[in-house]
């Protein structure tokens, strides 16, 4: 309120006001996640026998050093609970940093909400100071959420704390990474593709120095988050101080480069295109296709390289799942041979990026109307129905080429590496469960459409039951509702036929319903 | 008579318990340029929607080219083009590329038109949308519009954010396709536009019109304002039913009797013959007859109006300011 403050308490209270209800969507959802995880692993492995258990089997599987990361710890409750939480805390925590610090700065200095702010006494740094004072407050609520979790199962509280911190560090480096790029990049969406990416990267190195066991593991923010080791015996404080370190680093360049730049503007400048629209480019799909292109060729790639670098490691799985009796036994109690279930468990990390690409694609679609574009389209000879169906098609059939690059790069890296996992079949089977969260995001957007956003609450859903539902041992009508668990864990297990034949009846219901419910309703809406 | 453009009778419009039109009638014959007016909130913005085929009608009939346009938008589209006020273009396109995308379906592009209106309004089309002022957007849409061969213009205040210079393109443009027997919906603010450019009017308040006629008409109705100075004294005027707003004052003109006086007051135009008469049998020294100004016209329908009371009830709900609202 003070000058002296420079307007951030102005700022702060807007940012309060106007984002409280995404603050406490990423508190409550993270934090009740992590305490449903915990109290599901506290039933199953209840005794110390039990975890110890634990620790000499599924501690030592080289699936989960993979994709969780390497589990230390893994013969206590906190070790065992960090391992199973590993990979969504390692993909939502670097996103809430990323996506809370983008959306109350760059986006609206994008659309010229800053102007208006800056015209009062606020000075440039205010609203970024605002966003990571916020963002640093919801991360400090998660960990102080989980530390609370953990107390209240007993878990030795430097340990607890130790893990929590190391959590909110890692978010702390991924906003430091948006308040940096922010100042470089121009579009909140660009400042957005720059943190997926380096998260993308951080993942591959952290697995790829996980699997081999080499040193390329601390070039990943999340390895700092893993490397403090909270629950072992060697727990240690240093990798959060560099976590830490990082963070203020970035933080500090960020707030420095702000200070000196233009409102609006950044290092990248736009430039002159084209005077004329080609033939393509004036056509519905050539629209569509210029509007989500990028986007789906950035996740189609991206897929193939996960695909590609995790199917690599599938030579190294079977060696260690050899050396170790116990894991080899853990495999074969879940059916199929370590390889097969290391790549079914691969197969759907692809799948779930191919079903974000779809469901993002779809939250596009209603920015064309929230934006006011739909209004204009439509006052042209552009028949509803068509344009919805072109996008429609983009949003699904896209999902599914994302969804095959993944399906095919991981095939690829697994038959290079020896081993024989059929995955392109699996990847066509699945096809209808891809499509089926992406169409119920057009089926929103025709008869609900200000409900459109709830589709990402649905893609949270199945991602949930597709990488912890059985440990959270959810029934199995709930495990059911995700149509990648209905049709059944591929490859290994046979694809349910029906299910397969209910999935696609539902995807074309849903576009059905989208595709009628827009040529009913007023538009805008 | 030829069958009307637009042909619109008792619209009405509700969002929830919102009543945004309530029995609006609007009718364009073709060539007409009509100005659509009312203050924000009146329902312009949504009986456009309505007229477009983008919302659909909650009771009233709907005709465009004498058909209804919720069941056959796209196909009615191709004859007409439409500039929204607030202008949204594809951020990630080059002005160049909105225009043409914009011009791939509906009214066709005369590519000579094109050419010469980018020109014309001095439009960077090589510049993207996200690097766009409000006025270069407005342009972007302007050109597209100005460049199809449609046979109505829909135009929802197009100006806002062109500088004067462009204002005055824009005017030229209307004026042009006006003359080629396109028929002109003109929703506007500036009432000198509106004043240049229409032939009729039609005033909005809170979903009704609550004026319809010709520009001449609707000056016959607003008041003449008369300033004389007499030599001898003022004429009695206070009888006479047409005057108002009387104000006498004595007389400060150099070389008069010194019972001189200083006159104003308005009439109705009917009646200023009957005024006029006195004021020249009292030694008319100096006259200004000050016809009526649109402006006032406007404002004082803007302002008060035969349903006031519903206006107050209207206000205090919530949403009633809502007009683009989205």
């Amino acid at each position: 309120m003070s000058r002296a403050r420079s307007g951030l308490a102005v700022a702060l209270r807007l940012q309060l006001r106007t984002g409280w209800k995404v603050l406490a969507a990423w508190v409550v959802g993270l934090v009740g996640t992590y305490a449903a995880t915990v109290a599901a692993i506290d039933t199953t492995y209840g005794t110390p026998e039990q975890l110890a258990t634990y620790g000499a089997t599924v501690g030592a599987d080289p699936t989960m050093a993979a994709i969780n990361g390497t589990p230390y710890g893994a013969d206590t409750l906190g070790g065992v609970v960090s391992n199973e939480f590993g990979f969504i805390s390692a993909i939502a925590i670097p996103l809430m940093g990323l996506l809370l610090v983008t959306r109350s700065t760059r986006a609206p200095e994008e659309t010229g909400m800053l102007e208006l702010l800056r015209s009062r006494s606020v000075s440039a740094r205010a609203p970024w100071t605002a966003a990571l004072l916020v963002t640093g407050g919801a991360l400090v609520l998660v960990a102080l959420g989980m530390l609370a979790t953990l107390l209240a199962y007993d878990v030795d509280a430097a340990d607890a704390a130790l893990y929590a911190a190391s959590i909110a560090g890692l978010g702390a480096v991924f906003a430091g990474i948006a308040t940096l790029a922010g100042q470089l990049l121009r579009r909140a969406a660009g400042v957005t593709a720059v943190g997926v990416l380096v998260l993308g990267i951080a993942y591959v190195a952290r697995a790829a120095g996980d699997v081999k066991d080499t040193g390329w593991r601390w070039l990943s923010p999340l390895a700092w988050q893993q490397e403090t080791r909270p629950f072992a015996d060697d727990a240690r404080v240093w990798p959060l101080l560099l976590a830490l370190g990082v963070a203020a680093t970035l933080v500090a360049a960020g707030l420095v480069l702000v200070g000196r730049r233009d409102l609006g503007s950044a290092l990248v400048a736009g430039r002159p295109g084209p005077a004329r629209a080609g033939r393509f480019l004036s056509s519905l799909p050539g629209l569509a296709l210029r509007q989500h292109g990028a986007g789906l060729v950035s996740w189609t790639v991206g897929a193939a390289v996960v695909g590609g670098v995790f199917g690599v490691f599938t030579d190294d799985i079977d060696d260690v799942v050899e050396a170790n009796p116990d894991v080899q036994q853990l495999m074969s109690a879940g059916g199929g041979d370590a390889a097969t279930w290391y790549v079914a468990y691969c197969l759907v990390l692809v799948l779930l990026m191919a079903v974000g690409a779809g469901v993002q694609v779809v939250t596009r679609v209603r920015r064309e109307e929230t934006g006011g574009r739909l209004e204009t389209t439509l006052s042209r000879a552009v028949p509803r129905a068509g344009w919805l169906g072109t996008h429609a098609a983009v949003a699904v059939l896209g999902a599914m080429a994302v969804a095959l690059a993944g399906g095919a790069g991981l095939g690829v890296a697994v038959t290079a590496s020896g081993g024989d996992v059929d995955t392109l079949t699996a990847t066509v089977e699945y096809l209808p469960a891809v499509a089926a969260v992406p169409a119920l995001g057009v089926g929103l957007f025709g008869a609900l459409p200000r409900g459109t956003s709830l589709v990402w609450a649905a893609f949270g859903y199945v991602a949930v039951v597709e990488l912890i539902g059985e440990a959270l041992s959810m029934p199995d009508w709930a495990l059911d509702l995700s149509p990648f668990h209905a049709i059944g864990r591929l490859p290994g297990d046979d694809a349910s036929g029906q299910a397969v034949a209910v999935v696609s009846t539902v995807v074309v219901v849903l576009l059905a319903v989208g595709l009628l419910g827009l040529r009913r309703r007023d538009v805008p809406r | 008579m030829t069958a009307p453009i637009v042909n619109i009778q008792g619209l009405e419009k509700t969002f929830g318990s919102f009543r945004a039109l309530d029995g609006l009638d609007l009718r364009l014959d073709p060539g007409e340029v009509r100005g659509f007016l009312g203050p924000n909130g009146a329902g312009k913005s949504t009986t456009i929607r309505v007229l477009l085929g983008l919302m659909r009608p909650s009771g009233g009939e709907v005709r465009l080219f004498g058909e209804d346009p919720w069941k056959h938008a796209v196909r009615l589209h191709r004859h007409l083009t439409y500039v929204p006020g607030d202008v949204a273009l594809w951020p990630g396109l080059t002005g160049g590329q909105c225009i043409d995308v914009l011009g791939a379906s509906g009214a066709p592009l005369d590519p000579a038109r094109r050419t010469e209106l980018v020109d014309r309004f001095d439009l960077d089309h090589t510049k993207r949308v996200r690097d766009y002022s409000k006025g270069n957007r407005q342009k972007v849409a302007l050109v597209a519009a100005f460049a199809a061969q449609a046979d109505l213009l829909v135009l929802d205040e197009p100006t806002s954010g062109l500088d004067p210079l462009m204002e005055e393109v824009f005017r030229e443009c209307v004026a042009e396709r006006a003359a080629d027997g396109a028929t002109v919906l003109l929703s506007s603010h500036i009432l000198s536009e509106v004043e240049a450019l229409c032939s009729t009017v039609t005033i909005v308040r809170h979903g009704k019109v609550v004026r319809d006629g010709s520009v001449a008409e609707l000056r016959n109705l607003a008041r003449t304002t008369v300033h004389a100075v007499t030599r001898g004294p003022a004429p009695e005027l206070r009888d006479d039913d047409g005057v108002a707003d009387l104000v006498v004052e004595p007389s400060v003109e150099p070389g008069g009797s010194g019972d001189g006086a200083d006159v104003t007051f308005t009439v109705e135009p009917a009646h200023l013959d009957r005024v006029l008469k006195p004021l020249v049998d009292g030694g008319l020294a100096a006259l200004t007859v000050r016809p009526p100004s649109l402006d006032e016209l406007f404002l004082s329908e803007y302002d008060a109006g035969p349903d006031r009371d519903d206006a107050a009830d209207a206000a205090d709900r919530p949403g009633a300011a809502g007009e683009a609202d989205r």
